[in-house]
């Protein structure tokens, strides 16, 4: 089973995504901050990462430099309540494509998982 | 809100852990707009107030709680307006931030699967305010509006003084450069406050004296002249609006909402409970041997010491598991410490005063039964502080004392005992007026009173009823206070004693034991005093009447289920003078147990169950076997703990 890796500081989100991913055939790994969420990817080197912008050790943006720089073609998705387009263009920038609102949909992560 | 339920698998688990989430998030929040009330600019409470509320509100848009949803949503714009400093942090924002706090506390008190969900349409008409250009600010409920009204006065009393000791000094011929603009902004705030909290006679006056000021060049001698006393019409308005305010305040509804309480959901440490179970598991399997054992007694005198080994095993794994649980039921004292910033917040806003409350946290741990006892008294005397200890701060300020007065909490423990100390650095108790209004009440004699100590007299005010002040309002007063936190105090077995310097400081120290363990009793009266048997020794209580009493050789029985049972008076065996026993009459019966013997008692009346702490007798009363203690009710009065054991004993004498 492919494992994704869930970073976000709510736990109550991550079990929600948790039960997501489950559903959709993933295993899933959890990381309850910033730092612990690059530390778990390093060691676990999963096959996705869905990760949150507003943790209060990080912002998102950076966790993903972090990740970015261990393994560049890591597979990224922003999941945010964030709405602001100048977030979609930073993910851009860090060359992440999928960005999908909170609360998140399981028919659209289902697809953005299958492509990569 | 059903086809976002249906969308995602919410378990009853996952429910909590929102629930848990969202209350942890809001005391954040909570505490977080208290820092910044204290600091305005405050970043990182900026900062952690938005956090909080975002993740409420993503939180809640998995569960469906569109109400919740909502109001985050709009409270997360207003944060971000302040974040971004396109909207300055004022008392009137900071006040509505705190509704929206208690909006969603009271929301969280009724939130579950299936709620009705509030309407919150009027407090996010409120937040657009702030949000939304061109938005006017709604009517806003009565409540909030004189909560508005009192910050607004007590505010705009202290902007005109600052206003008026600019103009004075141009008044007294210094120069007036720069202080045209400053008067300006001043005057500015305090038009916007007055249309906020829509007081139309002063927006108005603000806006013609601002008019006339905005026409000069610079401010002349004679024009401040003229300002000043406009300033004291405006001045005057005010007063006008503080009676009304006051009025409108008795008004209201007794409920008070600084009373706290503490979540009844303990919250536990994982390791504890680890210990629990391993002992429970521990008794399961001396349990399962003990059973084995008794099944194969073959040789009687090896099954002997073995049962005594599975015994000892028992009776510590017993030990264990009674320290496991007295451990679980405590809680952090901190938990009572946070509430307290908003008590002290919300009481000086009413009241015109600015305080500065400081808890030196100690971690100490307590159980919750003594912190049920404890929070009534401490937010009690807390209150106390506020209304009668501290003073405003123009009075601070004439006895030079700085404006803010300041309340400070520590907590020590000593032994057994939590030891928690309120000072105030207000006005103290003025003894000579505790002992003139214990005159004027009569509580004492008029030579009596000329005898007392001080320590004495300061005591005093711990007599149910005793107030100083004449007209009591809803922060506090009414005669109910003091004497309240003296029994609940007693009740746990605990004290409290004030030191007071008249003019300086006040200090109150609560003492309370940190662990308490309370009996389940059952409460009766014999001649108009209170007897409380524990349950666990009564088998059953009925109503017989006398003339089925039986003597046989002088002794009372009683037939029951067709065996006699021995039957005696409580008066009698307590060797109390009893005036009013009527011996045909109908009489309630306790029927005690301990190990195999049973008897009846009768007693005058039964009162109720109750759950107590059962407090040793003084030495000098310890001689009295008949009673296991004593213990303090609600009321303040005091019941005997029959000694089972003893009683029992009685009868064979």
């Amino acid at each position: 089973m492919k494992k994704v890796l869930i970073i976000d500081d709510s736990m109550f989100t991550r079990n929600i995504h948790a039960g997501i991913l489950t559903e959709l055939g993933f295993e899933n790994l959890q990381a309850d901050s910033g730092s612990t969420g690059i530390e778990e990817y390093k060691k676990e080197k999963p096959y996705a990462v869905i990760v949150d912008l507003l943790m209060p050790d990080m912002d998102g943006m950076d966790v993903i430099k972090g990740i970015k720089e261990f393994d560049e073609n890591a597979n990224i998705i922003i999941c945010s309540t964030d709405r602001q387009k100048f977030r979609k263009q930073e993910g851009k920038d860090l060359g992440v494509e999928h960005f999908l609102n909170k609360p998140i949909d399981k028919d659209l992560l289902s697809e953005v998982l299958e492509k990569m | 809100m059903s086809d976002k339920k249906n969308k995602y698998n919410i378990s009853p688990e996952l429910r909590l852990q929102f629930k848990e989430s969202f209350m942890t998030n809001l005391s954040t929040f909570e505490k977080m707009i208290l820092n910044l009330e204290q600091n305005l600019g405050d970043k990182e409470s900026l900062n952690g107030a938005f956090r909080a509320i975002h993740q409420i509100k993503g939180e809640s848009d998995y569960i469906g709680y569109d109400d919740v949803n909502k109001l985050t949503h709009e409270c997360e714009g207003l944060l971000d307006l302040l974040r971004l400093e396109q909207i300055k942090p004022d008392t009137t924002i900071l006040s509505l931030l705190f509704d929206v706090h208690d909006k969603l506390k009271s929301i969280s008190e009724v939130m579950g699967e299936n709620y009705d969900e509030q309407n919150v349409d009027a407090i996010i008409a409120e937040i657009h305010y702030y949000t939304k250009e061109d938005t006017e600010l709604p009517a806003a409920k009565s409540s909030r509006k004189t909560d508005l009204r009192s910050i607004f006065i007590n505010s705009a009393e202290q902007t005109i003084e600052y206003i008026s000791e600019l103009l004075t000094s141009v008044a007294e011929g210094e120069s007036s450069k720069g202080i045209k603009a400053k008067i300006i902004r001043s005057l500015k705030s305090l038009h916007n406050s007055a249309r906020y909290a829509k007081i139309t006679e002063i927006y108005t006056l603000v806006q013609n004296i601002m008019n006339d000021i905005d026409k000069k060049r610079y401010i002349s001698k004679n024009d401040a002249g003229k300002i000043l006393s406009d300033l004291k019409k405006l001045s005057s308005l005010l007063q006008v609006n503080e009676t009304h305010e006051k009025n409108d305040k008795e008004k209201e509804a007794q409920s008070n909402t600084d009373q706290i309480s503490i979540d009844k959901n303990i919250k536990l440490n994982i390791e504890k409970i680890d210990g629990f179970m391993n002992n429970i598991s521990e008794l399961n399997i001396q349990k399962n041997r003990l059973t084995f054992l008794l099944k194969s007694s073959k040789n009687n005198e090896i099954l002997l010491t073995e049962l005594l080994l599975v015994n000892d095993k028992i009776t510590k794994i017993c030990e264990n598991l009674t320290n496991n649980i007295t451990d679980i039921r405590l809680v952090n004292i901190n938990v009572l410490f946070n509430r307290l910033y908003r008590v002290v917040r919300d009481i000086s806003t009413r009241t015109g005063k600015k305080i500065k409350l400081s808890i030196i946290e100690s971690n100490i741990e307590l159980d919750h039964k003594v912190m049920d006892y404890l929070i009534g008294p401490v937010v009690q005397i807390i209150r106390n502080a506020v209304v009668h200890g501290i003073e405003k701060p123009a009075a601070r300020k004439i006895t030079g004392k700085s404006e803010t007065g300041s309340i400070l909490i520590k907590t020590e423990r000593i032994d057994n005992n939590l030891v928690l100390e309120i000072a105030d650095d207000g006005q103290g108790i003025d003894v000579e007026k505790i002992k003139s209004i214990v005159k004027e009440k009569q509580y004492l004699k008029k030579e009596e009173i000329n005898h007392l100590s001080d320590d004495e007299a300061l005591g005093l005010i711990f007599i149910p009823g005793f107030t100083s002040i004449k007209n009591a309002d809803k922060n506090s007063g009414r005669g109910v206070g003091l004497d309240i936190v003296k029994n609940n105090l007693k009740a746990i077995g605990g004290n409290v004693n004030i030191e007071t310097e008249p003019g300086k400081a006040t200090k109150f120290r609560l003492e309370v034991p940190v662990e308490i363990i309370t009996t389940e009793v059952l409460m009766t009266e014999v001649n108009g005093e209170k007897y409380a048997f524990p349950l666990n020794n009564i088998k059953e209580s009925l109503i017989i009447d006398t003339k089925d009493i039986r003597e046989i050789n002088g002794i009372s029985v009683l037939k029951l289920a067709g065996k006699l049972i021995r039957l005696d008076f409580l008066s009698d065996l307590l060797k109390i003078n009893t005036t009013n026993r009527n011996k045909t009459f109908k009489a309630h019966v306790l029927i005690l147990e301990f190990g195999n013997l049973q008897k009846a008692v009768a007693v005058d009346k039964l009162t109720g169950k109750y759950s107590i702490i059962i407090k040793k007798l003084d030495k000098q009363l310890s001689n009295l076997q008949e009673y296991s203690g004593a213990t303090v009710l609600g009321d303040g009065s005091i019941a005997l703990v029959i000694n089972i054991i003893e009683l029992f004993n009685l009868n064979n004498e």
